[in-house]
């Protein structure tokens, strides 16, 4: 099936209209300030979308049927979960978790009707249930491998607490969605199965630069996650921390151009540098030199890879080292892929090492060479065939 | 009194806020992006974080651009009863902190269009914290007019 990937953007700005309308749902309920951090839409294999329901300990789901079918999710931590109880506007009884249930509907109900709006049919929703196990709420599509999952991440209140709350259309009636809702023809058309082959390229290359850094560390490494996003270019930043992240940015050009930023939190770099250069935490220029090593491994483990596939060539740039805040260098990113384009294309890949040491890896390709590239794609290709670094 | 976290007026990336209370208004991780700050002395005042220097021909949020999200704000300080002939503006970011692209750096772009924006609606440009290679977040107070910069591994500076 062929899609145009330009009408995504149209059910992400009904989503984040949506998600504006649930946080300030949500703001009235508890009188506190709510944000939305960010609205994107993950693109991701089905056996893998439970993986994006971390850190979860209270979640509520709901089902929707009727111009599209599908299950709603809405996730809470202990702690985010008790403060937005001890902050709800009126009920007397307000510690249960039941409450919960009457934001889940809300936040339900705001994504949804914007859909129905646009579909010119209804929506209606059922009533919320608790989940204790969230992974397992996933609906089983054994006729689709992959899914589009809307994730909106809601900050609560001044400190660190606040809610994701993730809508699953059923795949198989979304795309058809999606395709009436594109332009034949349209140059930002592509074949669902082309792009899946892409993703599954894309987690082999992340597989490949988790290997390189056990290897060179002799830290057991793990793939967390490994999506791609479709996120508004001003929500782009918003995707990591404010905090201080160190390590380094690629641009790369070619077949395809783009950029490449390989982060660790501050503390997870001087692990990781002490690991890969051992006994020298004060030396400064060292460390340095072994983060960049590591951004240069990454880097030729995804770009290789996606070049090989296609065999054609795509290079990059020497590493650009940052220490600094990990907002600020992905805002920088953003800016500059937001000259051209108004959605991004992410690759938003986490990479454990040890415990709990975490990397954070981006790819933002550009939005008119992803879309040549995907569609130079065989769709049956044996992505563990691709020579890698 | 300083006031509280809990009153802190949050600005995201292409965003803006305007308020005529006392709380702080914030917006963080600014790389080539802008944030310019405008008020009164009665403590009117709003913060724009935007990202582009200009906006195209149509544009769905004036807040991504430095040319449409200024007039936005003095229209919406106005409405809110702040005086514009009394207005005074603030900028910081446009920061160059990667090596990216081909010609000027956008942040280097985004700092002369928020001064050439400002000029050409007569609001004079008061202080500055702008270029460089260094991530910044900032937070404003209205009331005081004080513009507060944070970066990673540095003292905050005051505007």
């Amino acid at each position: 099936m062929r899609v145009d990937l330009a009408s995504l953007g149209t059910f992400n700005r009904i989503g984040t209209a949506g998600a504006a309308r649930a946080a300030d749902a949500l703001a009235t309920l508890t009188d506190v300030d709510t944000y939305v951090e960010t609205t994107k839409i993950n693109f991701a294999p089905l056996d893998t979308i439970s993986a994006l329901f971390t850190d979860v300990e209270t979640a509520v789901g709901i089902e929707f049927e009727g111009a599209l079918d599908g299950h709603a999710l809405l996730v809470f931590d202990e702690p985010s979960a008790d403060y937005v109880l001890s902050h709800l506007v009126g009920p007397e009884s307000a510690s249960d978790p039941v409450y919960l249930h009457e934001v889940a509907i809300i936040m339900t109900s705001s994504f949804v009707d914007g859909w129905a709006e646009l579909l010119g049919e209804t929506i209606d929703i059922s009533t919320p249930t608790a989940v204790d196990e969230p992974p397992l709420h996933v609906p089983d599509h054994d006729l689709a491998d992959f899914s589009f999952v809307f994730q909106s991440d809601v900050h609560v209140g001044p400190e660190d607490h606040g809610c994701r709350f993730y809508l699953l259309p059923e795949p198989h009636r979304f795309l058809e969605v999606l395709q009436e809702a594109g332009e034949d023809g349209a140059e930002s058309v592509v074949n669902v199965r082309e792009l899946s082959t892409f993703i599954r390229l894309t987690a082999a290359g992340a597989e490949t630069v988790a290997e390189n850094l056990e290897s060179m560390t002799g830290m057991q490494t793990d793939v967390a996650v490994s999506h791609l996003d479709f996120v508004p270019i001003e929500d782009v930043p918003g995707v990591v921390p404010a905090d201080e992240f160190v390590g380094t940015v690629f641009q790369f050009s070619g077949a395809m151009d783009g950029y490449l930023a390989v982060l660790f939190e501050e503390s997870a770099a001087n692990t990781v540098a002490d690991a890969l250069v051992p006994g020298t935490p004060e030396d400064e220029a060292l460390r340095r030199s072994a983060i960049e090593e590591i951004g240069n491994i990454t880097a030729s483990g995804f770009i290789d890879g996606w070049a090989n596939a296609l065999d054609t060539t795509i290079d990059h740039s020497v590493p650009d080292f940052i220490d600094d805040m990990g907002r600020a260098v992905l805002d920088s990113i953003a800016v500059q892929l937001g000259l051209d384009q108004e959605f991004a294309y992410v690759f938003d890949v986490t990479v454990t090492a040890g415990d709990p040491l975490t990397c954070r890896v981006f790819a933002f390709p550009d939005a008119e060479g992803f879309r040549t590239v995907v569609s130079g794609l065989d769709e049956d290709l044996d992505v563990s065939s691709v020579e890698r670094v | 009194m300083l006031p509280t976290a809990d009153e802190r007026i949050r600005v995201g990336v292409a965003d803006m806020a305007v308020t005529d209370e006392s709380r702080p208004l914030v917006t963080s991780g600014l790389g080539s992006c802008v944030a310019v700050v405008i008020h009164d002395e009665r403590g009117v005042g709003g913060l724009l974080h935007a990202m582009l220097p200009e906006a195209p021909e149509t544009v769905d949020n004036p807040a991504k651009y430095v040319d449409s999200g200024i007039s936005q704000m003095v229209t919406e300080l106005t409405r809110l009863g702040g005086d514009p002939n009394a207005f005074v503006a603030k900028v910081a970011g446009g920061s160059s902190m990667l090596d990216l692209g081909n010609g000027a750096p956008v942040g280097e772009k985004n700092a002369a269009a928020t001064t050439a924006v400002l000029e050409a609606v007569d609001i004079d440009l008061v202080a500055e914290d702008t270029g460089g290679n260094a991530g910044r977040s900032v937070s404003f107070h209205p009331a005081t007019g004080t513009m507060t910069i944070q970066r990673v591994n540095a003292d905050p500076i005051e505007l």
